[in-house]
C-alpha cells in the first residue's frame, strides 16, 4: 500500500534517499561538469553576530564561469525554519535544491516529532548534506552553506561555517562572524579590521554592507546593488530591506 | 458433508464495527469549528505529550481519536505525503482533499481485508484563503468520506447513563444550536465547544485537560497552523 512508507523515521532526508532515489542527483558517474554551469562560488556570503542575535546575509549576483553575469536579483539566503537561516555559496543548481531540502528537513522533523531539533541538531543534519554532496563537489559542483540560528533555550545566536567535506566549525567570541565564497576573503578582512564587541544590529547591518562592498569592489562575481539580509532573534527571522536603511 | 465454519461477510463486517466502536466509546471525542479567522481544533487530553491534533502542512491540521497507535501511524503517513508532494511540486500543489482521500482509501481497504481493522476516525481540516473555501473532511473508520462544514465531530458515540449501550451523534445534536460558527469570533466558537464537550461527559472537564490548535488566517507566516499554550486557553474559556 502506497501510502504507508517503510521508513517511517524522522528525517525527510532519508525518506527521499531510501524510498524516492530518484528525487536525488547522482554525480558520481559524471565527468568534470564545471564548465558552463551557473555558479555561485563565484558570490560572497556572510554572518555576523550581535547582543540579541546573529545577522546573515549575500550579495545577489549569479555568473557563468565567474565573469559572465547571469542574472542580478538572484536569492541565496533562505529562512530554515522560525528561528535559523542559511546563505549558500557554490553551484547553483544544487545548492538551491540543498536549501530546499534542508527547510524541509527541519519542517518534517518539527512536524513528526512535535518539538523543533536543537540548533545543533540543525547544524549536523546540514553537515551530513554538504558531506554526501563531497563527489559532486571534487567534479567542481560545490556547495558550501553557511548556517544561523538562534538557541532560545540558551538565549544566544549562533554561526555555523562548513567545508566541502561537511566539516563544521561552530563561532565562538573570538571570532563571531563568518564568510563564505570567492568574495568571502575580503569580507572577512573588513570584519576582522571593523568588528567590535557588543555591537548592535543597526553598527552589524552597516559592517555588513561595509564587507561586501570591498568584496564587490575586486571580485567580479559579487556584486549587485541590493544584497539580502535576515536578522534571527529571539522574535524570529526577519528580513532587513537594505533599500530603506541606505 | 463436510462442516465449515462459515461466516457471512455481514457478520464478519459487523463483528469488526463491534470492535472499533466499542475503542471509539473509550475514546475521546474531538470537535472542530469553523470561526471568523480560522478553525480550531479541541479535544479532551489530559497527556502533555500525546497530541491528538497536530500539523500537517501550511494551512493543514490533522485530528485523530482511538487507539493511540494507529491514528499516530496515520497521521506519520499524512506528514510524509504532504511533505513529499510540497517537495517535488511547490507548497500550493498539497491539499486536504488527497491526503482526506489516501486516508479513506487505506482505511477502507483494511476495515475490508483485514482481521483487526484500524480503530480510529480521522479529521482532516484545510483553512481556505475566505470562509467559502475552508475544506472539513471527516473520515470514517471503515473509509467513509464525509465534507463537514461548521462543526465536525470525530468519535461521537458514548456510553449511555442508564442502560450502558452506545449512543450516536450526541455532540453534533448540541452543536446544531450554533448552525453558523463561521461568522462568530474565536472565544465564541471555542466556548461552544468546550460547552459541548463538558456537558456530553456528564463530569467537569477542567479547561487544563483541554487540546487546542487553531489554523488561523491572521498568522503572519506561511505555517498557519497553532497550539493554544495553557494561557490562551485559560483567557478564551473564561
Amino acid at each position: 500500500m502506497g501510502f504507508f512508507h517503510k521508513y517511517t523515521g524522522p528525517s525527510f532526508h532519508a525518506l527521499i534517499q531510501l524510498q524516492y532515489p530518484e528525487l536525488l542527483s547522482d554525480y558520481r558517474d559524471l565527468a568534470l561538469t564545471r564548465s558552463g554551469t551557473v555558479s555561485m562560488q563565484a558570490t560572497t556570503t556572510a554572518a555576523i553576530k550581535f547582543s540579541g542575535g546573529v545577522l546573515i546575509g549575500s550579495d545577489r549576483r549569479a555568473t557563468l564561469e565567474g565573469h559572465y553575469v547571469m542574472n542580478e536579483h538572484v536569492v541565496k539566503v533562505f529562512k530554515t525554519d522560525d528561528y535559523s537561516a542559511i546563505a549558500i555559496a557554490g553551484s547553483f543548481g544544487p545548492a538551491v535544491k540543498m536549501a530546499k531540502l534542508f527547510q524541509t528537513e527541519l519542517e518534517h522533523y518539527e512536524k513528526l516529532e512535535g518539538v523543533p531539533l536543537s540548533l545543533a541538531g540543525k547544524a549536523n543534519r546540514l553537515s551530513l548534506m554538504v558531506e554526501q554532496h563531497l563527489p559532486a563537489a571534487l567534479q567542481g559542483l560545490a556547495v558550501v552553506p553557511l548556517f544561523a540560528g538562534y538557541d532560545r533555550e540558551a538565549d544566544s545566536g549562533d554561526i555555523f561555517e562548513y567545508d566541502i567535506t561537511g566539516g563544521v566549525f561552530i563561532k565562538t567570541s573570538h571570532e563571531p562572524f563568518a564568510s563564505c565564497g570567492s568574495g568571502g576573503e575580503r569580507a572577512r578582512d573588513t570584519l576582522e579590521h571593523f568588528y567590535r564587541e557588543e555591537m548592535d544590529e543597526g553598527e552589524v547591518i552597516a559592517l555588513f554592507r561595509k564587507a561586501l562592498n570591498f568584496a564587490a569592489k575586486k571580485d567580479a562575481a559579487t556584486g549587485g546593488k541590493h544584497y539580502l539580509l535576515k536578522s534571527i532573534t529571539r522574535e524570529g527571522v526577519k528580513d532587513i530591506n537594505l533599500e530603506e536603511q541606505s | 458433508m463436510e462442516i465449515t465454519n462459515f461466516i457471512s461477510p455481514k457478520k464478519i463486517l459487523e463483528i469488526k464495527k463491534d470492535i472499533v466502536e466499542e475503542a471509539l466509546v473509550r475514546a475521546n471525542p474531538i470537535i472542530a469549528g469553523e470561526y471568523d479567522n480560522g478553525i480550531i481544533l479541541m479535544a479532551e487530553n489530559p497527556n502533555a505529550s500525546l497530541a491528538k491534533i497536530s500539523e500537517i502542512y501550511d494551512r493543514i491540521a490533522f485530528a485523530g481519536t482511538g487507539v493511540y497507535n494507529d491514528y499516530e501511524k496515520l497521521r506519520k503517513a499524512g506528514v510524509q505525503h504532504a511533505d513529499l508532494r510540497g517537495f517535488t511540486y511547490s507548497r500550493k500543489d498539497v491539499s486536504a482533499k488527497s491526503i482526506a482521500g489516501e486516508y479513506a482509501t487505506i482505511l477502507g481497504d483494511i476495515f475490508g481485508q483485514q482481521q483487526v481493522p484500524l480503530e480510529v476516525e480521522i479529521l482532516v481540516v484545510e483553512l481556505g484563503a475566505s470562509q467559502e473555501s475552508n475544506r472539513m473532511y471527516y473520515i470514517t473508520y471503515s473509509g467513509g468520506l464525509v465534507e463537514e462544514h461548521g462543526f465536525a465531530v470525530i468519535g461521537d458515540i458514548h456510553l449511555n447513563e442508564e442502560d450502558h449501550k452506545p449512543v450516536k451523534n450526541t455532540l453534533e445534536q448540541f452543536l446544531s444550536d450554533y448552525p453558523d460558527p463561521h461568522t462568530l469570533p474565536l472565544k465564541e466558537v471555542f466556548q461552544a465547544a468546550y460547552n459541548a464537550l463538558d456537558t456530553v461527559k456528564g463530569r467537569e472537564l477542567p479547561a487544563e485537560n483541554l487540546e487546542v490548535a487553531i489554523l488561523d488566517r491572521t498568522v503572519q507566516k506561511e505555517r498557519k497552523f497553532k497550539k493554544l499554550s495553557r494561557q490562551e486557553i485559560n483567557r478564551l474559556s473564561s
